[in-house]
């Protein structure tokens, strides 16, 4: 049976229920998560990494859980800023490998051609490529509002950023996409 | 505007088709609640650190602590010290500290014990 998200609240602020609780966070928000984390990152294997170490920041972090927002805000929230980190990361370890002796890492296409449980056409293949080609925090802002139709004061919350300016993100990042299909002129 | 075009466009290339492009492996979630919470410590550690500031407040206090109990205790000392000191000078009637400082008083002194000035000389040249 599942609870509403006060009880699992209180749940969780008890120690001898607190581990029960956190089970059933994870089995309520681990699908949307993945998604979410999923289309920043891309590839399977990575999403998986980012959303266990989301939970398990997110089990570190439960004290500091005030419900000021919702529990799935929250975690909307720590997996944004893990699948970020894993971005900048990977951007990192690219660019250190990316030298005459390793001539280029794999093409975004190339790479999701050959990730198994990838399942696009050309067309889904073109939209990532152009997606990925925004910088992180318009990829993620783009992702949210495209994708999931989150609100902007959800995305606000889960951002911690204004509305005004998560606004004009979602503007630049649909102008890019657009320009990336040639729809601007 | 263009968040229209866009989506018009996507639509129209995907031909009416939508469907989840991520795919994961077969039974991922059924797994993932377990593999998460096996990786999670048994207790939480609450572990509390002590920040330089703390420690730098809690020396102001101690020191601050000290001089006030120092003033408590030593004040009243000094100022009782003062007034025997006085009520000494008020009987001997004369002031004592002066009389360390002053000339003809010294002089006085050393009349007063008998003391010349050839014994003053034949003691400095001794020693």
């Amino acid at each position: 049976m599942q609870r509403d998200e006060k009880q699992l609240i209180l749940l969780l602020r008890d120690e001898s229920t607190r581990r029960e609780a956190f089970a059933e966070v994870v089995r309520t928000y681990q699908e949307p998560l993945y998604r979410m984390v999923r289309r920043i990152v891309l590839i399977h294997e990575d999403a998986d990494d980012v959303l266990q170490n989301t939970f398990i920041k997110a089990w570190q972090g439960l004290d500091k859980f005030r419900g000021d927002s919702s529990l799935g805000t929250w975690l909307y929230r720590i997996a944004s800023h893990e699948a970020l980190d894993h971005l900048e990361r990977n951007k990192r370890l690219c660019a250190s490998i990316d030298d005459d002796e390793h001539p280029g890492h794999m093409s975004l296409a190339s790479r999701l051609e050959s990730d198994p449980y990838f399942d696009g056409d050309e067309v889904e293949l073109q939209l990532q490529e152009a997606i990925a080609s925004l910088p992180h925090k318009q990829r993620l802002v783009f992702n949210m509002k495209y994708y999931d139709e989150m609100k902007y004061e959800e995305m606000s919350q889960a951002l911690g950023t204004s509305v005004g300016a998560l606004k004009a993100s979602y503007h630049l990042a649909v102008q890019k996409i657009a320009k990336f299909f040639g729809l601007n002129e | 505007m263009t968040e229209e075009r866009l989506k018009h466009y996507i639509e129209e290339k995907r031909q009416g088709k939508s469907h989840e492009v991520f795919k994961v492996p077969e039974g991922y979630f059924d797994n993932l609640c377990d593999r998460v919470m096996s990786q999670l410590p048994e207790k939480q550690v609450h572990t509390r650190r002590v920040s330089m500031l703390r420690v730098w407040r809690y020396a102001a206090v101690a020191v601050i602590g000290a001089l006030i109990c120092t003033s408590v205790l030593l004040i009243p000392r000094l100022k009782q010290g003062e007034a025997s000191l006085s009520q000494a000078e008020a009987e001997m009637g004369y002031d004592m500290q002066a009389a360390c400082y002053d000339d003809e008083c010294l002089g006085e002194v050393l009349e007063y014990a008998g003391i010349d000035n050839n014994e003053i000389a034949l003691y400095l040249t001794e020693y």
